[in-house]
């Protein structure tokens, strides 16, 4: 999300707070420097989509909805189905959020999940936009929508956790005759490596895990690092800020861990 | 459609409804942390959320009213919220005029003149359509102002009348909408009772029309109690789940 | 557990003018959310906070102008801190406890008598209910500050500013008072509830 004047000014008065109480060993929330908010997903909440799923980190609340349509396929990959994920930052989810069209802070968020599943699920052998060729000239496409309704800080990880519950309930139709029977199920989307994204922030020697929007503003630096069952990096984005390779490398250790930890939600 | 399907045999709907039976309906108030208020709508198959924020800075300030609050509102519908295909996200023609229509219903309500050169914003997204989203956001949004404390001379509700068979029929579905003979979505005030939307597509006689009318209101005293007793489970126990769809 | 009031209900059979009420035909209406009280005073649960000139407030510099600083007070427009007003000089970030001298008719808040609160963490809390987190003659706000050891100061227009000692206990006390803030005995609720969980 771009800084606002707003945040720059807040980034010293939250920063000294913060740090005050990190250094007796502290979070606002009384959370370890590795623990998350309490989370919940809860799978098949929407009856007209194809896949969806419902996922809250603290106060942050994410909706995922997956739509299977007929589409043609992309000239470069004529046997290949076509992926796609968009993100909506509901005006209701934040008085910081205004209508119009999609800002950079949407965009990232869209592009950071997508980049996750596309590289474990999407651009491997065993992809699942591979299955999804019907006939020649015609491929099913796989819509991805992120709806943020309540955005209480760390959205990436919400909206990756959502995401792979929702991809991991969704019903494929049936193919016949040219056209999609939607009420029946050909089969289930195969999601093989699940892959998580965990966001942290640090706070000078302090690295915390699934930060609230006010550590956000006040950290040095931020990073997100998606991880696969399977024990590879799937995706990163660095945010604000800078970090030495060794940081990186314990950010990583971090993520691993707590990707095991949230996967346990939707395995 | 090829096939005739008879919306109503025997004083039954095609789900089992009688003609003045509404579709089970439930509402859930302050189920968002980060906006001033926020209520959500199940309703039949539909399943609408409402945030509202306000009174604040009126943007851009040239729009700003010297003497009251704006009130704003915007409709938009999810991209996976019908059964059918995918859909654009974002307003188009028919949100746009649905917002409208939902904001007048408000403007009448809302007691704006306490709050000058501000505006008041009322979102809400339809996560799952099947008929009667407009009713579902009115209702919802209703709720969702009173819980972020913003003054209103009454309450209000949505809800929609119409014909199908030759009969007159309360709160339409997706199928009565689409091949019933009339659709005619109201809000009406609690208290005094008054039409605060009103539209209508198809035929009616006066006679009709008046019948399908006394049917809303009587339904609409329903509705209030629901969104009442969902107020009331807010503040007795301020511990919210969040949404629970 | 009271009956809740929501908006056109009716209040009273006459006239009362205030702006959580609504008046129509000499009958009175609720306009927000509340309860009555034992006396039949309408209380509102939650409603926007409306300055008046007195009130007790906190706030954020945001912007310095040449004659003074604008000040977010969590209302719809800045306030405004004339340089004239004060001999404490702000910077950007800097948060002070200030008085409410003036409201101009759309709103504008004027502050006066601004002191300096140092770095801390703000809160955002029911301007509706701070009467009961400060208590009768500062009872809640002392019990709170003596069992967390934090430094508090509330403003009427709902943010809290807290500093030093368990600022996460505080704010959970806090939260307590929101939450039940209707119930009577709340005090000494707090005060046990801050024995116990001392560190």
């Amino acid at each position: 999300m771009a800084e606002t004047a707003h945040d720059i000014i807040m980034h010293d008065v939250k920063r000294s707070v913060v740090l005050e109480l990190l250094r007796r060993g502290k979070r606002m929330d009384e959370r370890a420097l590795d623990e998350y908010r309490p989370i919940s997903v809860q799978r098949d909440v929407i009856d007209t989509a194809e896949g969806s799923a419902l996922a809250k980190i603290g106060t942050t609340q994410i909706l995922i909805g997956v739509k299977i349509d007929l589409a043609t396929p992309y000239g470069d990959r004529p046997e290949e189905g076509i992926f796609s994920t968009n993100c909506e930052l509901l005006p209701l989810a934040n008085p910081s959020f205004e209508a119009g069209p999609p800002r950079e802070g949407s965009i990232e968020l869209a592009r950071v999940v997508d980049r996750g599943i596309r590289s474990a699920e999407v651009d491997v052998d065993d992809g699942f936009t591979k299955g999804f060729f019907l006939e020649e000239g015609k491929v099913l496409a796989l819509y991805l929508d992120i709806y943020v309704l309540d955005h209480g800080g760390n959205m990436t990880d919400a909206a990756s956790l959502a995401a792979m519950a929702a991809l991991s309930s969704t019903k494929i139709p049936k193919y016949e005759d040219g056209k999609l029977i939607r009420n029946e199920t050909a089969s289930m989307l195969d999601i093989k490596r699940f892959p998580l994204a965990t966001s942290l922030a640090k706070i000078e020697e302090f690295l915390l895990a699934d930060p609230t929007m006010e550590e956000k503003v006040a950290c040095d630096a931020n990073i997100t690092i998606s991880t696969t069952k399977d024990g590879n990096v799937a995706a990163m984005q660095k945010g604000k800020g800078e970090f030495t390779k060794q940081d990186v490398l314990d950010a990583v250790d971090v993520a691993f861990k707590k990707g095991d930890e949230l996967r346990k939600y939707i395995l | 459609m090829s096939e005739e399907v008879k919306l109503i045999v025997d004083g039954k709907r095609r789900d089992g409804r009688a003609l003045d039976e509404l579709r089970p309906l439930k509402i859930e108030a302050g189920v968002l942390h980060e906006a001033d208020g926020s209520a959500l709508v199940h309703w039949g198959g539909n399943k609408v959320i409402a945030g509202v924020f306000g009174p604040r800075e009126c943007l851009p300030k040239h729009e700003a009213n010297p003497y009251k609050a704006l009130v704003k509102c915007r409709y938009t519908m999810s991209p996976f919220a019908s059964k059918e295909e995918h859909s654009r996200s974002g307003p188009n023609r028919r949100s746009i005029e649905i917002s409208k229509v939902i904001r007048q219903v408000f403007e009448s309500l809302v007691v704006s003149e306490l709050y000058p050169m501000t505006q008041i914003d009322i979102y809400v997204d339809v996560l799952q359509a099947e008929g009667g989203t407009r009713a579902s956001a009115i209702t919802a949004a209703a709720v969702a102002l009173a819980d972020a404390g913003i003054p209103m001379k009454d309450m209000a509700c949505g809800l929609a009348v119409g014909k199908a068979e030759d009969q007159i029929i309360l709160d339409l579905g997706k199928e009565e909408d689409n091949s019933g003979q009339s659709d005619v979505p109201i809000a009406i005030s609690h208290r005094d009772k008054k039409f605060l939307l009103l539209q209508m597509d198809g035929l009616l006689s006066r006679d009709e029309l008046e019948q399908a009318l006394d049917m809303g209101i009587v339904a609409s005293d329903k509705i209030h109690e629901l969104q009442v007793d969902a107020i009331t489970r807010r503040y007795s126990n301020l511990e919210s789940d969040g949404v629970e769809l | 557990m009271k009956k809740i009031v929501v908006p056109g209900e009716q209040l009273y059979n006459k006239p009362v003018r205030n702006e959580s009420m609504y008046v129509e035909d000499n009958n009175t209406y609720a306009a927000v959310i509340g309860f009555m009280d034992e006396e039949n005073r309408f209380v509102p649960t939650k409603s926007a906070y409306r300055p008046k000139p007195g009130d007790a407030v906190v706030g954020v510099v945001v912007y310095i102008r040449s004659n003074g600083y604008k000040v977010d007070l969590n209302l719809p427009f800045e306030g405004f801190l004339s340089g004239k007003d004060t001999r404490v000089p702000f910077s950007m970030g800097e948060i002070m406890f200030a008085k409410v001298r003036d409201v101009d008719e759309v709103g504008n808040v004027d502050l006066t008598d601004a002191r300096k609160l140092g770095p801390g963490k703000i809160v955002n809390f029911p301007s509706a209910k701070v009467p009961r987190l400060i208590g009768k003659r500062n009872s809640m706000l002392q019990t709170i500050r003596d069992g967390t050891g934090t430094e508090i100061f509330i403003g009427n227009n709902g943010y809290i500013w807290l500093a030093g000692g368990n600022i996460p206990l505080a704010l959970k006390a806090i939260n307590i008072v929101n939450k039940k803030s209707h119930t009577s005995g709340l005090t000494q609720q707090i005060a046990d509830f801050l024995a116990a969980n001392k560190d």
